[in-house]
């Protein structure tokens, strides 16, 4: 190693942290050891660092916020507790309802099992089949994003923050861990959807939305991975969305 | 319980002074760290069960702190932030040793830096983030963290060797 490569491997050395890996370490130390001017660089590198870290650790903290985050944390709580007994509340109350009706209903109105309508309903075309869902639900003809329909395993209704939002879940299953997508339709009536933040992230899903103010609604892919590329069409899939 | 041996109280109890300090960094502010601090354990605590590895929970919280003072910030007037575009990659040799650095001082030459690069170099002094961490917590290549850490720690360490900002620590204009 020559002076130019050390002083490129210090001016990138992460004290403490093992960023230039085993042997890149190895080969600095080594031409630190045999070349005073390159350790003097190294130290003074060193003390800059150390100086500029305890200045950014300098920072004091108030004595009460810890308490008044577990203050935050019991008043949330309370709320959550008091919303999940009115929703057990309101399910229990919807059961009683539809278990009553649908004692009712489904006696006179219960089709046979049909072995073969349902093998038809999984051979259907993809396209035609998503084409059809979205038209039924007066949604876009057209998904957000050219996702690969051969991707798609379902298609339906979730409850998600009390309203039931139709949703297509495609899922890869191509990399180290099964990647999942999907693509919520909420409608204005549903949500306020004004001032909503455009893209949200959590430790293994991320969220974005698009807009279609013609029909008034939101389209919020959640996903996991970096981006959307494991769930598109590839340039030499047939069916498109 | 989000997830095993992380309940909402230990996840406070574990990383409050962490998140403090990080916003307090970020925003220069006391007030502004400590009501973006409540915001962030606010939007955590409701996403709990997302956290999955208990391991991730710290990275997991600064990036629902930096994305909250994100939005804080995304509204308000940008102020004025010294572009450091033309700065080399790579450091000079500090001219000389830095016996010790006034913290208000620096927090005065942070506030000077666009977000772009004050996040990368906070989190590589103060939580001693890997480059990779770094690069993960913004969403950006590795080779774009390890450029904007080296052209932030040169104009720090240039403008902390002198008073107030000189020529020479205002590099001209250009995207970061």
């Amino acid at each position: 190693m020559n002076c130019h490569t050390a002083a490129y491997l210090l001016a990138l050395r992460h004290p403490g942290i093992d960023d230039l890996g085993p042997e890149g370490t190895a080969d600095l130390d080594r031409h630190l050891a045999g070349c005073p001017g390159c350790a003097a660089e190294s130290r003074a590198r060193l003390a800059a660092d150390a100086a500029l870290a305890r200045a950014m650790k300098a920072v004091p903290v108030p004595p009460g916020l810890k308490a008044k985050l577990h203050r935050d944390l019991a008043a949330r709580r309370a709320v959550a507790s008091r919303r999940r007994f009115s929703l057990r509340l309101a399910a229990a109350a919807s059961v009683l309802l539809a278990v009553g009706l649908g004692f009712g209903v489904a006696a006179v109105r219960r089709p046979p099992l049909d072995l073969d309508a349902w093998v038809s309903a999984a051979e259907q075309d993809p396209d035609a089949a998503t084409r059809a869902w979205l038209a039924e639900n007066d949604l876009p003809d057209a998904l957000p994003e050219p996702f690969d329909l051969n991707l798609l395993v379902s298609r339906g209704t979730e409850r998600v923050q009390g309203r039931d939002v139709p949703v297509m879940v495609f899922c890869d299953g191509r990399g180290p861990q099964l990647g999942t997508a999907k693509v919520y339709y909420c409608r204005d009536d549903q949500f306020v959807t004004a001032g909503a933040a455009a893209d949200a992230q959590a430790s293994y899903f991320k969220a974005v939305t698009y807009r279609d103010d013609r029909r008034r609604l939101s389209i919020v892919v959640v996903h996991t991975g970096t981006d959307l590329k494991p769930f598109l069409r590839k340039p030499n899939r047939t069916i498109a969305a | 319980m989000g997830v095993e041996g992380v309940g909402p109280a230990e996840l406070i109890d574990a990383h409050y002074e962490a998140i403090y300090r990080y916003a307090y960094r970020l925003s220069g502010s006391a007030a502004d760290a400590e009501d973006l601090t409540q915001e962030a354990f606010g939007k955590a605590l409701g996403r709990l069960p997302q956290l999955r590895d208990p391991e991730r929970a710290k990275a997991w919280l600064f990036r629902i702190l930096r994305n909250a003072y994100l939005h804080k910030v995304r509204d308000e007037k940008r102020h004025r932030v010294v572009p450091l575009d033309a700065v080399g990659d790579l450091a000079g040799r500090p001219a000389d040793e830095v016996p010790a650095v006034d913290p208000a001082e620096l927090q005065k030459a942070l506030d000077e830096l666009d977000e772009v690069f004050r996040t990368p170099i906070i989190l590589y002094y103060f939580e001693d983030f890997s480059y990779r961490a770094i690069a993960e917590q913004m969403d950006l290549p590795i080779g774009t963290v390890m450029s904007r850490l080296a052209r932030a720690k040169t104009y720090l360490r240039t403008r902390l060797q002198a008073p107030e900002p000189q020529a020479d620590a205002r590099p001209p204009e250009g995207k970061p």
